[in-house]
């Protein structure tokens, strides 16, 4: 061994100098996290100051107007019912759950209890992929591919049940509507629960499904009625997920759902939505503190609260019918 | 217990019963699955058959055209996106892992370490929009900084920033707390710890969080409206309009030039090959990962 020949003094010193340089290191990192911090913070305080703003010049009465409801802040008769963008938001969100929670759910049934280990493999990446495809590629497929089919299926159906007239005396579905949007919206989020639902299902324990096969149950019976009331705080949780991303989608709605606001709740219309209202007011010249300013602001501060709402209540749900084994 | 004997053609009949019933029922779920995934691979499809078409070497060093143009590629949009991510991954990567590494290696209290994960939670949970939002109220508008490459990779890196700390913050806290007390038991100090024996472990999977931020930020288009806007020539600096791949489609895609649809198409088509190219290089690091014992 060679010998470091330094004196206690000298050891001392580099010690001390070591924690300085840790403390510093320490240091630097909490500024990091405070940092992270302070960004959701700020996120919600610019939200939330300049709704503030916006409210000392609109009543809110006006803002939770149910009654004649119209959103037009961008004309010179300006009238701001949130609830015109919200039905819409709600809508599409409806559509996209309605495709995207049932096939989500038993693509994530079948995935982990009935596939062979040679599907999985096959399925899963394809599944990965589709989770990273751009929700700009989604809504340029709604609005080309989508859309069109859906107006001839809807055609079809009106001549089936009522044939005889001419082609143009039929409905046809406008060329933006909230159905198609929601369609691929539903699409979009199927990667989404399916693969945190599978997750889920196969962190079920293996004993659990022999017990139910010993006692003569089959397969299928052991998947609905073991393994899914197994995982349902796990399934609950994808549910959310894909419903707040629905909530927020916004290049599918803004490309194929329409960008006027009209309140309608029927999915065959085309209406804006809450963010593809903030994509059109950003397309187009604000001034900074103005009225319209605002407006983004406060539509945001619904959105947000729409999808914190969902999350309250999915962490709610999940824990009053978790089963715990 | 023995079963009575005219007892049993009926329990005979109630399994064959239950057998054929629930052969039904599995042949359905195969086929609701097999249903549910013939739109994805329509999608898929569909985006290489039209994106294939215009799929040649002026795309990648053409300027936009403008509607009524022909030729022309998105070559401008490309650079702006790679610009774009690339000074965002240089922003969050950094941050991100510093965040995991204090949340899971330096600090003590229990409130600190749940407050940061709320706050994650809470930003990942934030529509990127919003985050867009934030960035121009914030940024471009609140410090003067106007539209440009700066604000486009700030927004984002604020995409990107939870799935780096979460991947990071996942490893760190499945890795054996046995290395880093051998490590401090033979006198290494935090920073020793830290860049000795927890990054290294961590890199593969650091870099698999970052590969899957990475895919997700180049195509986010709605918070680059508020903060890059869109430009049709090449990028001039990093103030002042930029242009970007996913902003580029979405313009594009709502127009009515069906030169400008096809080119589209193909950027629909170069933003699929670069997920797939992630994910494949993703799955390649996660397979480098040491073995953690």
């Amino acid at each position: 061994m060679t010998n470091t020949a330094l004196s206690l003094p000298q050891i001392r010193k580099l010690i001390q100098r070591q924690n300085v340089f840790d403390q510093f290191v320490v240091l630097a990192l909490l500024a990091a996290a405070l940092s992270s911090v302070i960004v959701t913070a700020g996120i919600l305080y610019i939200l939330i100051s300049e709704s503030v703003s916006f409210f000392s010049q609109v009543p809110l009465g006006e803002f939770f107007n149910l009654v004649d409801p119209k959103w037009t802040p961008l004309f010179d008769d300006k009238n701001f019912a949130i609830i015109t963008l919200i039905s819409s938001t709600l809508v599409t969100t409806g559509v996209s759950v309605a495709i995207g929670i049932p096939m989500g759910t038993i693509i994530a049934i079948y995935l982990s209890e009935f596939a062979t280990e040679q599907v999985r493999e096959w399925v899963k990446p394809i599944l990965e992929l589709l989770a990273g495809v751009p929700s700009v590629v989604f809504g340029y497929f709604a609005l080309q591919t989508v859309t069109p089919f859906m107006q001839r299926i809807v055609l079809g159906v009106q001549m089936f049940f009522a044939p005889g007239r001419d082609e143009f005396d039929y409905y046809q579905l406008p060329g933006f509507n909230m159905l198609s949007a929601g369609i691929v919206m539903g699409i979009s989020i199927i990667p989404l629960i399916s693969s945190i639902s599978e997750d889920a299902m196969r962190a079920v324990p293996k004993q659990m499904r022999e017990g139910s096969f010993a006692v003569g149950a089959t397969r299928l019976q052991t998947s609905f009625n073991v393994v899914l009331p197994a995982a349902i705080s796990g399934i609950i949780a994808s549910y959310i997920l894909g419903i707040s991303r629905s909530l927020g989608q916004t290049m599918i709605v803004a490309v194929a759902a329409g960008t006027q606001p009209i309140y309608t709740w029927n999915p065959l219309d085309g209406a804006a939505t809450i963010s593809t209202f903030i994509v059109e007011v950003a397309k187009g010249d604000i001034e900074h503190g103005s009225l319209e300013y605002n407006t983004i602001f406060v539509a945001g501060l619904a959105l947000v609260a729409m999808t914190l709402a969902m999350n309250l209540l999915g962490h709610y749900l999940s824990k009053r019918v978790r089963e715990v084994y | 217990m023995a079963i009575a004997h005219r007892q049993r053609p009926a329990l005979g009949k109630n399994l064959a019963w239950r057998q054929g019933w629930g052969r039904f029922w599995t042949a359905v779920v195969v086929l609701m699955g097999a249903i549910a995934l013939v739109p994805l691979a329509i999608l898929l499809g569909y985006v290489l058959v039209r994106g294939a078409q215009r799929f040649d070497v002026q795309v990648w060093t053409a300027l936009t055209p403008a509607a009524g143009q022909v030729g022309g590629g998105l070559g401008n949009a490309i650079v702006g996106s790679i610009v774009m991510v690339a000074l965002a991954t240089g922003f969050s990567v950094p941050l991100g892992v510093a965040v995991a590494l204090y949340g899971t290696e330096v600090c003590r209290q229990a409130w600190i370490r749940a407050a940061l994960r709320l706050a994650v939670n809470v930003l990942n949970g934030v529509p990127s929009i919003l985050l867009g939002v934030f960035v121009y109220g914030a940024v471009v508008v609140g410090l003067g900084w106007g539209f440009g490459a700066i604000a486009g990779a700030l927004a984002l890196s604020l995409i990107m920033l939870p799935t780096i700390i979460r991947t990071t913050d996942d490893f760190c806290q499945g890795f054996p707390p046995e290395q880093r007390l051998a490590a401090y038991a033979l006198g290494a100090t935090d920073w020793e710890v830290l860049t000795g024996i927890v990054l290294p472990a961590a890199l593969p999977a650091i870099l698999t969080g970052t590969m899957l931020a990475l895919s997700r930020a180049a195509g986010e288009t709605a918070p680059l409206i508020f903060t890059a806007l869109g430009f049709d020539f090449w990028l001039r600096g990093l103030s002042g309009p930029a242009p970007a791949l996913s902003l580029t489609i979405y313009r594009f895609a709502t127009g009515f030039d069906p030169n400008q649809q096809n080119l589209a198409w193909t950027g629909a088509l170069i933003l699929l090959l670069l997920v797939l190219l992630t994910q494949g290089l993703a799955r390649i690091l996660a397979r480098l990962a040491p073995p953690s014992t």
